[in-house]
């Protein structure tokens, strides 16, 4: 049995982050605006009365912005006492993952910083890049995901 | 009945609840007598207490335990009857075995019996101190015999908890309760062994409920002579008396007690202890009778926390439906239930902290013991001062703050503290002070810990940071809180410069979430000041909004709301100040602040809404666009995302949707003092 990750497409890049990090998928809706937030948050989101960074994470991969659609979701991670919402341009599905089939070796694809990776897989006929979000979220609003 | 006492883990959990107590209480008032030995109160207390705790731990079939509380119970028992000399030794021996009773508690409580721990030597000792125990004689003749034998003799012995409901549990067996008076013949020397063997007897047959006097530890041999056995079996009376015969016992008299008697008996209370026991209840601040787990209070938490916004919900449904001239019916209803709803909140969100809240005394008051222990190893004179101690700090946080605070104490002792000879050179008083205060200020806990002592060594620590001359000796100290700091060179070179104060500011800052800080004067002493948020805590707070934007000033932190007009503002330079009464206080436009600068923002309007923040470190006034309300708010953490500046301490979200950011007054005071904004 191998572990369950939530694969999800920003761009042309297919990323996925653990099940067990996320806490709930949500649509993008009623996002509020905050100050003194860096460029690539989007706003806050109340998730039950918990209020949550949304992440806008095309920006924070130093992408162009699109407008909101349909396929656009929230998803909400949690860290200890906070949550985190990433804006993704859609959520693909649930997958189960072998240890087998991950290569630990962090290559760099889509540009993605080595550091910010945990491993990639092949599925089906695209590249899965296992994302560590939560390195991605603790660094430093100045320094760019991908080089 | 001790396994199955041991069985139930209610009745464990109440006991160790009770030990604690009655051990820091029994600490309390030893250091007290230490102070004053011949306090009568503080004797008798110690009594009081020692004698709780051996029937309390009896009765759950701790021998060892109630064996030495029974020996320290003997020990005051003596010092009140014989008015016994507190001796240092004695005093030592005392501490010892309050100790001991301590890691045998601890033990209990990590789920170990107390079979393992030697008692033998701390016993020996204090019995030997005290002139106490079988094989030393009794110092002096005791007066007072003829009283107790009465109270003897008319078997009237009050019964103590365990011995209640034994007779209770004999009664319910179906067991009947005898009385037992035996004599020992005259001519018996020494007098204890006979009416031991008697005992033992006794005890191989029957259920021994009491005897008096005790038997399992001697007294004056005097008052053998006539004993009184309180018993359960269901034994015929010959069997029992059986049991009496032996050598020069006289006259042995049994009566086996109808319901009256046993009644009379149960309700015959030991008063003294309950009037004490009540005594104690109210005296005592702390409310630690009821143990609730943690995750279970965060959830009820959680569910006021919604409560509170669906109130304020409701009362803006209601502002809105009163805005509009019909149904007028509904309206007086919809008031009505938003008051009720809006009383019982209220009172929820204060019990429910309540319960979380304890008295910071659950803390300090392990400090008297701490600091006499290390001031008399390291032959250091110490005078401690406590205040604060009914400051009221959130349960979590006490359990990590206990460490860091220790080390923050045990360092003034080792280091900060002179030695008595070099406080004499420096024209200093032999005594060294420690002062430990806590307070609540704003919407945080000060605590701070100071010494008069050599103050920290600001060339060694410059020297080991590598600190350059422009930075001040005030800002240079600070650097003992670095990570890392203690730990780069040799331990033992490290005196005089806050030996392992990165690791406390670490837990302080990051698990606590707070700040430290340090103020120091070479050979004058050091303080070292603890700010600490008061964690899931609502906040009455004022609401406010500036370009779109809302956010929340706590009241507490509010001196006054004022207009803010050209007439009443000083401009020096880039700086701009109200003036308040005479006083210049910076003035902060909120907005360029958070936003940055816009061309709006450098114009004031001919009237503008300020507030005056106070903080210990002083005063500013916020340019606000608008005073919205005053509202409850359940403060929630921010996600460094929203708070890179560290400006707010919190956010929350209202009834309607609305994000409120709450604004840390005493960071923005703190950046305000030293400088301004530019580069944070």
């Amino acid at each position: 049995m191998g572990d369950k990750y939530v694969v999800f497409q920003i761009g042309e890049g297919h990323y996925s982050i653990p099940l067990e990090e996320v806490s709930q998928i949500i649509r993008y809706e009623n996002v509020t605006d905050v100050p003194t937030a860096p460029h690539f948050v989007d706003g806050v989101i109340n998730v039950g009365g918990d209020v949550v960074p949304v992440v806008n994470l095309r920006t924070r991969f130093s992408l162009e912005r699109t407008e909101i659609s349909r396929k656009n979701r929230v998803i909400i991670v949690q860290k200890q006492d906070l949550r985190y919402g990433l804006l993704v341009d859609s959520v693909q599905e649930i997958l189960e993952l072998d240890q087998d089939s991950v290569a630990a070796e962090a290559a760099s694809v889509f540009g993605m910083k080595s550091e910010f990776v945990r491993g990639i897989a092949k599925i089906r006929d695209y590249l899965l890049v296992l994302l560590d979000i939560f390195k991605v979220l603790s660094t430093s609003p100045e320094i760019p995901i991908k080089e | 009945m001790s396994s199955a006492g041991l069985d139930d883990k209610k009745l464990l959990r109440a006991f160790l609840e009770e030990a604690e107590e009655l051990l820091e209480k029994l600490n309390d008032n030893l250091l007290q007598l230490e102070k004053d030995a011949g306090n009568p109160d503080s004797i008798n207390e110690v009594f009081r207490l020692t004698h709780s705790l051996k029937s309390e731990s009896a009765l759950l079939g701790f021998t060892r335990l109630s064996e030495l509380a029974h020996r320290l119970e003997d020990v005051f028992d003596r010092i009140r009857a014989d008015h016994l000399n507190l001796s240092r030794p004695l005093m030592d021996a005392i501490f010892s075995a309050s100790d001991l009773i301590h890691e045998i508690i601890s033990r209990i409580s990590r789920g170990q019996t107390d079979t393992e721990i030697d008692i033998r030597s701390v016993i020996g000792e204090l019995q030997q101190l005290a002139g106490l125990g079988l094989g030393s004689e009794a110092a002096e003749p005791v007066e007072a015999l003829p009283a107790v034998a009465s109270a003897a003799e008319s078997g009237e012995l009050p019964l103590k908890s365990f011995q209640r409901s034994q007779v209770i549990e004999a009664l319910d067996r179906g067991e009947k309760i005898y009385r037992l008076r035996i004599k020992v013949a005259e001519e018996a020397e020494p007098k204890y062994p006979r009416a031991y063997l008697v005992f033992n007897n006794l005890e191989m047959i029957t259920n021994v409920i009491q005897t008096f006097p005790n038997m399992t530890a001697a007294q004056d041999d005097r008052l053998y002579e006539r004993i009184v056995v309180l018993l359960s079996s269901d034994l015929p009376e010959e069997k029992i008396a059986a049991a009496c015969a032996v050598d020069l016992i006289e006259e042995p008299e049994l009566e086996v007690l109808d319901k009256g008697r046993i009644d009379e008996l149960l309700s015959l209370r030991e008063q003294g202890k309950r009037s004490a026991l009540r005594a104690s209840r109210s005296a005592r601040i702390e409310s630690t009778s009821v143990r609730v787990d943690t995750n279970k209070l965060n959830e009820i938490w959680q569910l006021v926390g919604e409560l509170t916004i669906y109130k304020a919900q409701l009362s803006q449904l209601h502002d809105r439906l009163s805005r509009r001239r019909e149904n007028e019916s509904i309206k007086g209803e919809v008031e009505r239930a938003s008051d009720s709803l809006e009383r019982i909140t209220t009172e929820m969100q204060q019990a429910i902290m309540g319960t979380r809240m304890v008295p910071i005394a659950v803390l300090f008051n392990k400090f008297p013991r701490l600091v006499r222990d290390l001031s008399r190893k390291l032959g250091k004179n110490v005078e401690l001062e406590i205040q604060g101690k009914d400051t009221e700090i959130d349960r979590t946080i006490v359990e990590v703050l206990s460490d860091p605070l220790t080390h923050i104490i045990r360092n003034s002792l080792d280091h900060g503290l002179e030695e008595p000879e070099e406080r004499r050179k420096a024209n200093k008083p032999e005594v060294g002070r420690i002062s430990i205060t806590a307070q609540q200020q704003g919407g945080k806990i000060v605590i701070e810990v100071a010494d008069d002592g050599r103050g920290l060594d600001v060339g060694k620590i410059r020297k080991k940071a590598g600190i350059g001359a422009e930075i001040t000796d005030e800002e240079a100290v600070q650097y003992i809180f670095s990570p890392g700091f203690s730990t780069k060179e040799d331990v033992t070179d490290l005196s005089g410069r806050g030996v392992g104060m990165d690791v406390v500011a670490t837990r302080i800052r990051e698990d606590l979430k707070g700040e430290v800080e340090v103020r120091s004067e070479s050979g004058g002493g050091t303080l070292i000041r603890i700010l600490l948020p008061l964690t899931l805590t609502i906040l009455h707070s004022l609401v406010i909004s500036c370009s779109g934007y809302f956010y929340a000033i706590p009241v507490q932190d509010i001196r006054e709301t004022v207009k803010v007009t050209e007439q009443n503002t000083i401009i020096e330079g880039e700086n701009e100040f109200y003036d308040y009464e005479g006083r210049k206080v910076p003035l902060l436009r909120l907005d360029s602040v958070l936003l940055g600068p816009t061309e709006e923002s450098s114009s004031l309007g001919l009237e503008n809404n300020g507030v005056v923040v106070e903080q210990r470190r002083g005063r500013v006034c916020i340019l606000v666009d608008e005073l919205v309300e005053e509202e409850d708010l359940v403060i929630k953490p921010i996600s460094d995302l929203l708070n890179h500046r560290r400006l707010f301490s919190g956010v929350t979200v209202l009834g309607d949707g609305r994000i409120i950011f709450i604004l840390d007054t005493a960071r923005i005071i703190e950046i305000i003092e030293s400088g301004g904004f530019d580069g944070i």
